[in-house]
């Protein structure tokens, strides 16, 4: 037999001698075996080997695993006999097989390199990155640097403050803060990238800019007071915004955000030249607010003869220019060849350009500039067309576009900011509205009944030719003897006001009255004279208005100031005063708002108590039933879902209305009366 | 401030990174002023090992992959250079191998007034021995940091320098800045 005949596993087939060697059996195997099983025939015959000379027991410790602790315990396993038989069949090799093979050695030299050794380096390749670097910005004021903590020794007896010490001095000397107190508890304001910002670059400019509420605590941009959490996501959002329309209600701080937002741009490098327009009378202040909110911005007024003006228009390095409506319309005229550019311009009360063909709006729209905003608290003073007029400004409309009302809302909602008081200002004391229903004195209601009966036989007598001006020539002179009888001075709404003031005084509060005339307020100035009233109207010289502000405010003998609504309902800060009286009544709830608005806003202490005077049975009582239809609908527009168009103006078939107008002919009487307006579909 | 801090403002380098999910690594450097404001912003492509390299690496890859290829790359080619580097990750400390200027650690929030492991305060120096000391976490704006330990030298040079840091600045915020925008980036699929 062969080798390779051999097979181990079969009965038959007998292992080779070469092959007869001792192994000892796997552990494997040793752990397989039991005394139960048959013990797997070995390879080897231990007869063979025996032959006489080794002890059985010998052998079958070769072949079994004896555990030492069991020696002299009968063995697990036995030894078996083979009995092996071998046959070599004539192959004719048989001689090869006996023969020694011969065994030769040499020697082999070592290779100097090991051979085709696997090799792997590690290559990563090259990063690709992007690179933002941010605009340098306008630094008006170095920053303060933050000196090193001093030596209590160094400071002094008590560290007292010396001269020149900023608050960052001060706030060195203070214990430093709790180091990583979790959660933070303050807000982070973070600005938001605008809408139109498709490039990686435009949205990771915002993303990256610091929350506004560490942007200004002070160290680099100082604020004079903390902002409310609304005021400082207004702020985050007209930073954002190229076309804006800040609405928020008069008294919630739009001229502190607009100021805010500016000053960041400014400081960010995002704006470099702005324009900001507002009505004549509101220049001072804004330059007040101006030097209050951030008193580093170097602003220059346009004013003074053309020459002068043409020169600050166009002087270089000018960060902010501060101009009324009418030097803008006169010198962008007379600049209309080569216009000075802007990086933003802001219109405040930009209700003066909701007549989108006016010369200011005109005017407004072709200054060059790359960022519009708009302020105003009264986006819709009387049609909801007159947002049309505001977006074509803010460029987010076609030239002479005309959206529908839904348009109007889609727009409303990326470009216009608008909170109310109830919304915000939770805080903010309460407005109380008293209206006064007064009856005439007997001398002014017989005044009136004959002015109205004279008025109206002269109206009926004019026929189908009256217009709604001599309408409103009526209306006008009959209201003026609501307010005081001219031939006998009497006048209900002076003695109940000469009451109230007597309490105001008394109790050192201060006063804020509304007149439609300065005639009114001329007289009224007269009989209050123990009350010291102070007088603000469009007669007084812009240069002593100001005074007038500052000694209301300032002198505690000083209880009442006086104001027509054209020239004190916009953008003065009144609102040290608790009271305020409408004498007369606007044709518009905006405007009347507006006025309130000069005392309750922020920074008001008190609650705010607003009387309304009313003639009892006069014109009076009949203009305040239109107004109050007016202020509905004008809720209505502003509100979410509104679907009607209707005009909010007084219309010339509600004026008619307010006296029973009749032309005589031939067959009897007929209504005289413009038929009322379409109501457009939407 | 020194006449020199007056012609170099100090400049504070914020350097994250984070894992998306089967895109890789990707890290962000923010490069402010000491107030924080922006002056610079670097992020780069995401990184992700192979199965090679996963092996090849071990334990290391994760310092390799944020310390030093990441970190590195954009300290390298950071125009605008920080002055010191924080990190909120403790394998980007590797970064202070390869660039010049101090790495620090941002350590994790304790909840506490006191450094995390060790009692010093507004850097003073209380520690037993100077060795422990430059390795004692040391007090930044409202945060406590610690440098790389090979690196003792690092807060030392620091220390005349940290003043500049307002000492209620929260530096955990910037970070917050930097994840988002690399989140943006990654959204907008501008590096691949």
């Amino acid at each position: 037999m062969t080798q390779a005949d051999y097979d181990p596993q079969s009965p038959l087939s007998e292992a080779p001698l070469s092959l007869r060697e001792s192994r000892p059996q796997s552990g494997a195997a040793r752990e397989g075996a039991t005394p139960a099983q048959p013990i797997p025939r070995p390879h080897f015959d231990p007869r063979l080997l025996q032959t006489g000379s080794l002890p059985e027991q010998e052998l079958a410790d070769d072949l079994e695993p004896v555990k030492p602790e069991a020696a002299g315990d009968e063995p697990v396993a036995r030894a078996v006999d083979l009995n092996l038989s071998a046959q070599i069949h004539a192959s004719g090799l048989n001689g090869a097989l006996a023969r020694v093979p011969k065994v030769q050695t040499f020697s082999v030299p070592l290779g100097e390199k090991a051979l085709a050794l696997p090799r792997w380096t590690p290559l990563w390749g090259k990063l690709q990155t992007i690179r933002l670097t941010f605009p340098e910005g306008f630094e008006f004021l170095p920053p303060k640097p933050e000196k090193p903590p001093r030596d209590p020794k160094e400071a002094g007896a008590g560290g007292a403050r010396g001269e020149g010490d900023t608050l960052n001095d001060l706030m060195s000397l203070l214990p430093p803060p709790p180091p990583d107190a979790p959660p933070r508890p303050e807000k982070q304001t973070r600005l938001k990238p605008p809408k139109d910002a498709v490039s990686v670059e435009d949205r990771l400019f915002y993303l990256l800019q610091p929350p506004l509420e560490t942007w200004l605590k002070g160290q680099e941009l100082i604020m004079p007071f903390e902002p409310f959490p609304y005021q400082y996501e207004g702020i985050a959002w007209l930073f954002s915004q190229k076309a804006a329309l800040l609405a928020d209600e008069m008294g919630l701080g739009k001229t502190m955000q607009t100021i805010t937002a500016i000053r960041l741009l400014l400081r960010a490098g995002q704006v470099g030249r702005v324009l900001l327009v507002c009505p004549k009378p509101l220049i001072p202040n804004w330059q007040r607010e101006f030097k209050n909110w951030a008193e580093e911005l170097p602003v220059v007024t346009i004013e003074g003869d053309s020459t002068r003006r043409m020169m600050q228009w166009t002087m270089p390095g000018v960060r902010i220019l501060l101009a009324n409506y009418e030097l803008l319309v006169r010198d962008m005229e007379a600049m209309r060849d080569d216009p000075p550019k802007f990086d933003l311009l802001v219109l405040d009360e930009a209700q003066r350009v909701k007549n989108r063909d006016s010369r200011t709006a005109v005017t407004a729209r072709h200054v060059p500039r790359k960022r519009s905003w708009a302020l105003t608290g009264t986006p819709i003073e009387n049609r909801p067309e007159e947002m049309a007029s505001l977006y074509e400004f803010m460029e987010v409309i076609p030239p002479h576009g005309a959206p529908d009302l839904r348009q109007l809302q889609r727009l409303s909602k990326h470009y216009v900011l608008r909170r109310t008081k109830d919304l915000v200002m939770t805080d903010l004391p309460p407005r109380f509205d008293r209206e006064e229903y007064l009856e005439l004195a007997p001398a002014q209601k017989a005044a009136y009944e004959s002015a109205e009966k004279e008025g109206v036989i002269q109206l009926n007598d004019m026929g189908e030719s009256v217009t709604i001006q001599h309408v409103f020539e009526l209306v006008l002179r009959l209201k003026q003897i609501t307010n005081y009888d001219p031939l006998t001075g009497e006048s209900a709404k002076l003695e109940r006001l000469e009451a109230d003031m007597e309490e105001i005084a008394a109790s050192g509060g201060k006063a804020i009255l509304f007149s439609q005339w300065t005639k009114t307020i001329d007289w009224l100035e007269e009989k209050l004279a123990r009350f010291a009233p102070l007088s603000y109207h469009g007669r007084i010289p812009p240069k002593q208005r100001e005074p007038i502000l500052a000694r209301f405010k300032e002198d505690p003998n000083a209880n009442l100031l006086m104001m027509s609504y054209a020239t004190g309902a916009v953008g003065l800060n009144l609102q040290f005063a608790g009271y305020v009286f409408l004498f007369d009544r606007w044709w518009n709830p905006a405007v009347e708002d507006q006025a309130i608005n000069r005392a309750h806003r922020i920074g008001q202490k008190t609650q705010v108590i607003v009387t309304k005077f009313i003639s009892k049975d006069t014109i009076e009582e009949r203009i305040d039933r239109v107004l109050q239809e007016k202020r509905q609908l004008f809720a209505s527009v502003l509100g979410e879902g509104d679907n009607t168009n209707v005009s909010l103006s007084l219309n010339a078939s509600e004026i008619f209305g307010l006296f029973d107008l009749k032309a005589r002919h031939a067959k009897g009487t007929r209504s005289i009366a413009p038929p009322p307006p379409k109501t457009e579909e939407t | 401030m020194s006449a020199n801090a007056k012609q170099d403002p100090f400049r504070l380098g914020f350097l994250t990174a984070l894992e998306v999910p089967e895109q890789g690594f990707v890290g962000g450097l923010l490069v402010t002023n000491r107030h924080g404001r922006p002056l610079e912003f670097q992020c780069t492509a995401p990184v992700k090992p192979n199965r090679t390299q996963e092996i090849l690496y071990g334990p290391t890859l994760s310092s390799f992959v944020l310390g030093e290829l990441i970190a590195r790359t954009l300290v390298d080619k950071a125009g605008i250079k920080p002055h010191v580097v924080l990190t909120e990750r403790e394998e980007i400390l590797e970064l202070r191998n390869h660039v010049p200027m101090p790495v620090a650690c941002l350590e994790p929030v304790t909840g506490g007034d006191k450094a995390p492991s060790a009692p010093a305060e507004g850097g003073a120096e209380s520690a037993e021995s100077a060795d422990s000391a430059a390795t004692a976490p040391f007090r930044l704006g409202r945060q406590f940091v610690r440098f790389h330990a090979a690196h003792t030298e690092d807060r030392t040079a620091f220390e005349k320098d940290s003043h500049q840091v307002p000492r209620d600045a929260d530096l955990r915020e910037p970070f917050e800045r930097v994840r988002e925008a690399l989140l943006e980036t990654v959204r907008s699929g501008a590096l691949k």
